[in-house]
């Protein structure tokens, strides 16, 4: 199984792993960590550095983050450089739900493919989806 | 001299801001000025990683900029970025001319007081701006290409 850390501004993290576990229930290896007011950059990269080296593989770790750049990516990207671990930016719940379903199974990198294609397709505006609907509703 | 942008963003070189401002310049360079970042090759990497393609990518000391600058041909067209105002003046103390500086997102932190909406300074930086502002330099906040300016001279601490 391929082990999760969710890094982020604030608690989005935290939320958003709540919110994956109010749809799919209770998940294992799913670490949180957030970046707060205060923190700096490199005591942020410590601490994720700890989460990954308490894992089997690290390897194995995919770290999920919010925003390009930010500082729980940049932490997130130093140790996919220094660890071989695996990092994301953009993480949405369309996503996270995704890779918890397929992450028993999945090798990293298929993961990684398939975990941004639905973090994409699971962005939706709505005035594409009325017009759409309206054009079949016109057309019946 | 062919610095097009005097950026100031705590992020350095990010996704799509970087990418919008390159695009509008014509930028083929981007000059990160940021004593602490040279010292992370790590981040160095990752930095350079998320540079949009086409553009090369220096990141230097405050004493390395400083030749850098002043030494980039007409014929490449670059953008410095640094985190804080205290970085570009140190660049114009040690002689580098700047008629412009545009500032961008800074995030929040202790002492920071929203300025701007993306833009969150202490007093301090305030009154850097303000010093440089009074020395005939013209400085705007601007966040994209094409999201409207707002001149320094309109905003307080």
């Amino acid at each position: 199984m391929i082990e999760l850390i969710l890094v982020s501004h604030g608690s989005f993290a935290a939320g958003l792993r709540e919110a994956a576990e109010m749809i799919l229930g209770e998940q294992e290896q799913v670490s949180v960590l957030g970046v707060y007011q205060g923190d700096s950059p490199e005591s942020f990269t410590l601490k994720l550095e700890q989460l990954i080296d308490e894992a089997d593989d690290p390897k194995n770790v995919l770290v999920l983050s919010d925003l390009q750049s930010g500082t729980p990516y940049n932490a997130g990207m130093v140790m996919a450089l220094r660890k071989g671990s695996s990092c994301i930016a953009g993480t949405n719940l369309p996503m996270l739900l995704e890779i918890l379903s397929l992450r028993d199974e999945a090798e990293m990198e298929e993961l990684l493919q398939i975990a941004c294609s639905t973090g994409k397709a699971g962005i939706i505006n709505s005035s594409d989806l009325l017009a759409n609907y309206r054009r079949k509703e016109e057309s019946k | 001299m062919s610095i097009s942008l005097y950026r100031i963003d705590d992020r350095l070189v990010h996704g799509q801001v970087m990418t919008a401002w390159v695009r509008i310049y014509n930028i083929t360079k981007i000059i990160v000025v940021d004593d602490l970042t040279t010292k992370n090759t790590f981040l160095c990497d990752v930095m350079k990683m998320a540079v949009p393609s086409g553009c090369n990518v220096q990141i230097l000391t405050i004493a390395e900029a400083v030749p850098v600058i002043q030494a980039s041909g007409a014929n490449e067209k670059a953008i410095v970025l640094v985190k804080a105002p205290a970085t570009l003046r140190a660049l114009i103390d040690l002689g580098v001319v700047i008629n412009e500086i545009n500032v961008g997102n800074v995030g929040a932190g202790p002492g920071r007081k929203a300025v701007m909406r993306s833009t969150q300074l202490t007093k301090d930086e305030f009154d850097t701006l303000v010093g440089m502002s009074a020395k005939g330099i013209h400085i705007y906040f601007q966040m994209l290409p094409e999201a409207k300016s707002m001149e320094l001279e309109k905003l307080k601490f």
